[in-house]
């Protein structure tokens, strides 16, 4: 049983990402894969979002039975064209018998071989691969991740609605996607003179008095152009309110439906048949099934044309291409394709991720959804271990690694010499970086104790304190003691009877005294006594 | 929304009598003094300021620069026929508005005849904008069908095959390998570091993230060095089933921009002198394509037998 683990279904598509919907689409391609149902499928999605679980660490990832395969949507093609020793390779045609290019070693022949013309579209394949992934990447980045509007109101929502991201991963993974988004437009944005903040103010084109923002199509998700005509926009780029648009605003429209344009026509050009031929095959190389370079156009198209968005500049842009025509052409592909592979309900993702059973079943059993492992406390020690260990970087832990292969052919004593100095450099180089860290570590520990953050205190201290204590407490009853003592030193003769009396006639010659006369002096000094012994 | 008042009555506006005492200076003004003698002197060629070494820059014609970028745009003025002269530079001498290396300044126009001002010299042509100046200066006539050579959806796509896979391989080659970049890049890159050896560490150090950063884009997980170098192989491999048999790519009748970026990446590749210490490097990958050797050499030869002139 094999799994393809995918980031969490978004936006009514299986997948919130481009690479892995190519991924599933590859799958759905292979006629053997899916046998007519009610044949349970030899495979499952398993809508994971975890991208720690795969050995280079994106998703999408291959597991069968008890392997991990790495590397994306190559990887993982890869991996089931060797596996079926070619029968699952939807490329097989393109490659013709051009597996090693042997022929070409000889120097070139004037006359072409008969089979370089399905070489020479399997050169165009790789190239438009790499094109689709750069050029319609970077839309994608910028639609979805850049625009501040769409990332606030749309995709961010996703990724939390369905809950395709357990705690605490939920509350950096959106943001981190987010700047690896911008980390890869910079260059894009940058050569048609574009910053971060220009994608959206193209959209505040009227104020609110005007009757243009019930038909804007920005009024209903977002509120009111109040939020955006307050003064300046984002980027420094002032609203227009009440105005006709300014010519920067113009401009930036100008220049993105440009980035679109020169992105997009090739590939519009290859979708649709000059004249709408039957007879020409419906895909990217006028064939009757599908390739490798279909699943990445329509996992890239997908994205861009079915979100909803509040900027949606993207889908507008493809719509327009080629005055309208190509567009349509463009859209009605995708429509078809998806159809055929993810099927024409939109797949709800909260239902998928939710569900109790083994195998929850959206959208008439098309796609074979699995059940998502629950994030418990061993997963989440697994994500602080990965995350700590991605700090030691390019570090792979040796269950994922892959067995370096040693050279087959005997080594001369100066290649092994290189050998065994590379080996030194890169284990200097990686116990460098571990001082470092561990370094790092103890210097903040120190830094704990020495700033007093952390007290050290021991037992034998604890006794000594404790009897210092004891002591001093004494001490202190034994003061007060003689502090009263000495009180008690100034205390006269006659004062002594008050507290000794000699039987009752001591007593009546006290009253006597009290009642009859006053004692010079006396009387005051026992007032004093009298009050002391009464306390 | 402005104010009432008209805007002259404003309080910072100057007063007449004083604008008047001003507008008589500067009261006297000294002719020019004359460029530092370490300024170059004004030529009439162009000046493409690249990534070279001063001894490669003297050769006649300009050499080939160690970059594959900066080689791309050599290339490509030398197929257009227009001259220039390479002059060695870094990234610190780029213009603020492009993003790096290479760049051209244009020779300054003709002086009016009617004793006019000097019109002020050109603004420097990024790498964007060099294909149209190219195109306008060309020496051969471009015929019609080439002037959407660019601009073709192959051409295109074949450009980001180079852009991307061939030069993350070449990336990871000359950053990302201890030897390499001890031995080749920081005194390629940061010649300076070679005068003062404290400063090595530093640049090895700064070009090294640099590189990571820029091959963590593409590649969000880990750096997995075999797909990356498969992944270049196989676009080699896919150039070279483009090439076939023809002399230039595409089957064109004059080299294009395709043709100078191919020829600038396999330079780079088999002259550079890397230690490749793993199975499948850039080198074997190219070696087993003897028609891309071929078109290495071929080039090679127009460009030392051709239009190159002191």
């Amino acid at each position: 049983m094999m799994e393809l683990h995918i980031w969490g279904p978004a936006f009514g598509l299986p997948s919130i990402d481009p690479e892995c919907l190519a991924a599933i689409a590859y799958f759905r391609c292979i006629p053997d894969l899916n046998p007519p149902s009610p044949t349970s499928k030899p495979w499952r999605i398993v809508p994971s979002s975890n991208p720690l679980l795969s050995p280079t660490r994106t998703l999408p990832a291959l597991r069968d039975e008890h392997v991990w395969i790495g590397g994306g949507f190559n990887g993982v093609v890869e991996y089931l064209r060797k596996k079926s020793d070619g029968k699952w390779d939807l490329d097989i045609d393109l490659r013709g018998e051009n597996t090693n290019g042997r022929q070409y070693d000889d120097g070139g022949d004037e006359e072409l071989p008969a089979h370089a013309a399905t070489s020479y579209t399997w050169a165009e394949s790789v190239a438009y691969s790499s094109f689709i992934r750069s050029r319609l990447g970077s839309l994608l980045d910028i639609s979805l991740y850049i625009s501040e509007v769409n990332y606030a109101n749309a995709t961010r929502p996703e990724y939390s609605k369905s809950g395709m991201l357990p705690w605490p991963v939920q509350y950096y993974v959106p943001g981190q996607k987010r700047a690896q988004a911008w980390d890869r437009s910079e260059e894009v944005l940058r050569k048609y003179g574009l910053g971060p903040a220009d994608v959206d103010p193209i959209r505040v084109l009227d104020s609110p008095a005007s009757s243009g923002l019930e038909t804007n199509a920005v009024g209903a998700g977002v509120g009111t152009g109040s939020e955006f005509g307050a003064g300046k926009g984002p980027g420094g780029v002032s609203s227009v309110f009440g105005k006709r648009p300014s010519a920067s605003i113009a401009g930036v429209v100008f220049k993105l439906q440009t980035l679109i344009l020169r992105s997009l026509t090739p590939v519009a050009a290859r979708l649709v048949a000059a004249d709408a031929d039957p007879a020409l095959g419906f895909y990217f190389f006028k064939r009757e099934h599908p390739t490798s370079i279909d699943c990445l156009i329509l996992g890239y198209l997908c994205l861009a044309i079915y979100p909803e968005l509040p900027n949606p500049f993207l889908a507008e842009g493809i719509q327009e291409l080629d005055g309208g025509r190509d567009g349509k052409r463009v859209c009605a592909w995708t429509h078809e394709f998806r159809k055929k592979v993810f099927g024409s309900t939109p797949i709800d993702g909260s239902k998928i991720l939710n569900s109790e059973n083994e195998c929850p079943d959206a959208a008439e059993g098309i796609l074979p959804w699995g059940k998502v492992e629950s994030a418990d406390l061993p997963w989440l020690t697994g994500q602080f271990a990965s995350a700590a260990a991605q700090y030691i970087d390019g570090w792979i832990p040796s269950w994922a690694r892959k067995k370096e292969e040693k050279p087959k052919k005997p080594e001369t004593e100066e290649e092994q010499e290189r050998r065994l100095k590379l080996e030194r450099a890169v284990r200097k180089d990686k116990a460098a970086r571990i001082a470092t860290v561990v370094v790092g570590i103890g210097a903040f520990i120190a830094f704990l104790f020495s700033s007093g953050i952390i007290s050290v205190v021991s037992l034998a201290e604890d006794v000594e304190d404790v009897e210092e204590e004891l002591e001093e407490m004494e001490r202190e009853e034994q003061e007060d003691l003689e502090g009263s003592q000495i009180d008690a030193s100034s205390v006269t003769a006659e004062d002594l009877f008050d507290f000794f009396p000699a039987g009752a006639g001591g007593e009546g010659r006290n009253e006597g005294k009290d009642e009859g006369g006053e004692r010079a002096g006396g009387d005051e000094d026992r007032g004093p006594e009298k009050g002391n012994t009464e306390e | 929304m402005a104010p009432a008042a008209a805007p002259h009555k404003s309080v910072f506006a100057v007063p007449p009598l004083v604008r008047a005492v001003f507008d008589a200076f500067p009261l006297v003004t000294y002719p020019a003094c004359p460029a530092p003698a370490r300024c170059p002197p004004p030529s009439s060629r162009p000046r493409l300021y690249a990534w070279s070494t001063p001894a490669e820059a003297r050769k006649p014609g300009g050499g080939y620069s160690f970059d594959p970028e900066c080689l791309k745009w050599q290339m490509y003025l030398r197929f257009c026929g227009v001259k220039f002269t390479t002059v060695p530079s870094n990234s610190s001498a780029c213009p603020s508005s492009s993003g790096g290396l290479p760049f051209l300044i244009p020779p300054p126009p003709p002086p009016p005849p009617n004793a006019m001002p000097p019109s002020p010299p050109p603004p420097p042509i990024t790498a964007p904008k060099l294909v149209q100046w190219a195109r306008s200066r060309s020496q051969h006539g471009r015929g019609e069908d080439d002037d959407g050579d660019i601009e073709r959806g192959d051409v295109q796509a074949f450009l980001e095959l180079l852009d991307n896979e061939i030069h993350d391989a070449v990336l990871y080659t000359t950053h990302m390998h201890p030897p390499n970049l001890h031995n080749l890049t920081v005194p390629l890159y940061a010649p300076c570091a070679a005068s003062t050896p404290l400063l090595r560490p530093l640049m090895a150090a700064q070009l090294r993230a640099a590189a990571l950063a820029r091959l963590r884009r593409p590649h969000p997980g880990t750096l997995d060095r075999d797909s990356i170098f498969a992944d270049a192989a196989a676009a080699l491999d896919a150039l070279s089933m483009l090439l076939g048999a023809d002399s230039w790519f595409f089957n064109g009748k004059a080299p294009g921009l395709l043709d100078a970026a191919v020829f600038a990446y396999l330079n780079v590749i088999l002259t550079a002198g890397w230690a490749e210490d793993w199975p499948g490097g850039l080198g074997w990958a190219v070696r087993r394509r003897q028609n891309l050797v071929a078109f290495r050499e071929r080039v090679h030869e127009w460009c030392q037998g051709g239009v190159v002139d002191k």
